[in-house]
């Protein structure tokens, strides 16, 4: 009878072994719980309310999802920014609403116009974003008119800096050139400091959130 | 039949646990408790406590170290849980132990304390009825 423990014990040696390996594979997993998932995010989306005012909230959220933020306008075109607020705060991930529909894998700026992280998952008006940082993108962006490349990896974030090129001890901001002019003329960017080095890469560790709006952008 | 329904249980305690166990209470250590007294196979208790690793710390966090401690953890209580046998004590270690390592893990006690009296109500309640008859 021990002789089943040891089997399913191996089974999940296995599947971590293989997880760690190929990331996408956790995914897999996420769309088998995906109804209650749906179900259970209402409830706690409900429950998170209470923590704040949940009449003047519910009424906010009322009012935003009337509201757009109109970019341009043309006969067969039109541009619009979709936008919410953050309800609860994870260091890995972010739970937040959004006023229209959004697509997967768009990318999350706050009010300052800081790189948040990314889109993960899409319950209906609820949304589920991973922070910068715990994904497996390569972004570009300038410093100093000069060219770099930022990568994430499990949590951190490294910074690949040319010789030469000397930074200060306050906060830098890598600007990303995606959206060239947006919200009130700030460039998408990512803040922070960079602590230490390890071999030819600068570890940079980012700036803490502080506003509650966010917007979402597609690519 | 029965392992639909174990599968059916384990994933809907990992999605309750993901998104209301920070809140509320913990799910799994009930399930689990009903589980190990009920379903006679060990096969059984043993895939409900997989499935449930799997799912919950791929959503929550992700598969690595904690996952394997939680599911070796869940083994030897089972064991060890066996041979103290159905009293009120012997409940509220099988069930307080599991919580312990889920509240450890989300910085929540509060939902450690809430399983545990949610445990305690059911056990006189429900579960005593149901092992001695009486």
């Amino acid at each position: 009878m021990k002789r089943n423990y040891f089997l399913f014990l191996n089974i999940l040696l296995i599947l971590v072994i293989i997880s760690n390996l190929f990331n996408p594979i956790e995914k897999i997993f996420q769309w088998i719980a995906y109804p209650f998932d749906y179900v259970f995010s209402k409830l706690s989306f409900e429950m998170q309310m209470r923590k704040s005012n949940a009449e003047s909230l519910k009424n906010i959220l009322f009012i935003i999802n009337d509201q757009n933020i109109l970019l341009k306008e043309t006969e067969d075109f039109q541009f619009e920014i979709p936008f919410g607020i953050i309800l609860n705060k994870n260091d890995r991930e972010i739970l937040a609403t959004a006023n229209s529909k959004i697509k997967k894998n768009s990318k999350v700026i706050d009010e300052n116009g800081v790189l948040v992280g990314f889109v993960e998952h899409i319950f209906s008006d609820r949304v589920i974003i991973r922070r910068l940082g715990w994904g497996n993108n390569e972004i570009f962006g300038t410093l100093n008119d000069v060219d770099v490349m930022i990568m994430e990896k499990s949590g951190t974030l490294y910074i690949e800096l040319p010789e030469n090129l000397e930074v200060g001890e306050d906060t830098v901001f890598i600007n990303l050139p995606y959206y060239v002019e947006s919200i009130d003329n700030k460039n998408m960017a990512v803040a922070g400091k960079i602590i230490s080095r390890s071999k030819e890469l600068f570890i940079f560790e980012k700036k803490e959130l502080e506003s509650i709006l966010i917007y979402y952008f597609e690519e | 039949m029965k392992y639909f329904i174990v599968l059916v249980m384990a994933i809907i305690s990992a999605s309750w646990d993901r998104w209301m166990g920070e809140f509320l209470f913990f799910s799994f250590p009930i399930i689990s408790l009903y589980t190990s007294k009920f379903l006679d196979n060990q096969i059984y208790k043993v895939l409900l406590g997989l499935i449930f690793t799997i799912i919950y710390f791929s959503t929550r966090f992700s598969l690595g170290f904690f996952s394997i401690a939680f599911f070796i953890c869940y083994i030897l209580i089972i064991e060890i849980a066996s041979f103290l046998g159905t009293k009120y004590l012997s409940t509220l270690f099988f069930s307080g132990a599991l919580a312990l390592f889920l509240s450890f893990i989300n910085y929540s006690l509060f939902s450690f304390v809430s399983t545990i009296i949610l445990v305690s109500i059911l056990y006189f309640i429900n579960l005593r009825l149901m092992f001695y008859e009486k």
